[in-house]
């Protein structure tokens, strides 16, 4: 069984990996990209930013309904996209669509995050990779919060 | 679908060095923190970068696939998906 490590940040409090996405349809190169793990996602997403790096005119995809935190809303689904994860080998996630996610907005006032939040102009919507992803890759998560580790196993 | 043999060449290496440069990034987030609430970039396992956009920095440093550009989150901001 193969397995790839992930990062734990103790700031952001959430674990990442490194994945490389790309589109055959389009013919784009491999994009490099850092995934936020997220097991309360059914369908994983691409920010804004790596979408736009694969070549892709995010503004000619459909749309489709998407529920999340606090609101239900219409995003750009990317079809054909495929995640290479590198552990202990390579692992190829093919994908039969992502969501694109668009760029953070603040709404209302500054709370804790304050001035240093408001200073960042342009702040990018995470990658997301979901159980979608790992149900793919036929793997298993593996969390240990006590020494902050993470890995994802597959094979 | 694991695959040995049909891995564009590179990319491999390619995927390794970003994941290094965030790793560095995770090893010295806390030192990172005089940054709060703008963004970094790392290559190389070093700080190459500090800029008010991800966009400043990507064309500063443009032709480097490893290239990790993070933002610097204030620790007192919770971030929920």
């Amino acid at each position: 069984m193969a397995r790839l490590r992930l990062r734990y940040s103790e700031v952001r409090r959430r674990f990442t990996l490194t994945a490389g996405v790309h589109v055959s349809a389009l013919g784009s190169p491999h994009v490099t990209a850092e995934f936020v793990v997220d097991t309360g996602t059914g369908r994983s997403a691409l920010s804004h930013a790596t979408a736009a790096d694969l070549g892709v005119d995010i503004g000619r995809l459909r749309t489709v309904p998407t529920g999340g935190v606090t609101a239900i809303e219409e995003r750009p689904v990317l079809p054909g996209v495929t995640l290479r994860l590198v552990g202990e080998d390579v692992v190829r996630v093919p994908l039969d669509y992502v969501l694109v996610l668009t760029d953070l907005r603040r709404k209302g006032k500054a709370g804790r995050g304050g001035a240093p939040v408001r200073r960042a102009a342009a702040l990018s919507a995470p990658s997301l990779f979901g159980l979608d992803a790992l149900a793919r890759l036929r793997g298993r998560l593996d969390i240990d919060m006590a020494k902050e580790e993470g890995w994802i196993a597959w094979g | 679908m694991t695959e040995q043999t049909a891995v564009p060449e590179g990319l491999v290496e390619q995927l390794r060095r970003f994941d290094a440069n965030a790793r560095w990034a995770n090893l010295h987030e806390w030192g990172l923190q005089r940054y709060k609430g703008r963004f970094v970039a790392v290559d190389g396992e070093e700080l190459i970068g500090v800029a008010d956009s991800e966009a400043d920095l990507r064309m500063r440093f443009p032709g480097r696939p490893a290239l990790y550009v993070a933002f610097v989150s204030p620790p007192e901001l919770d971030w929920i998906l």
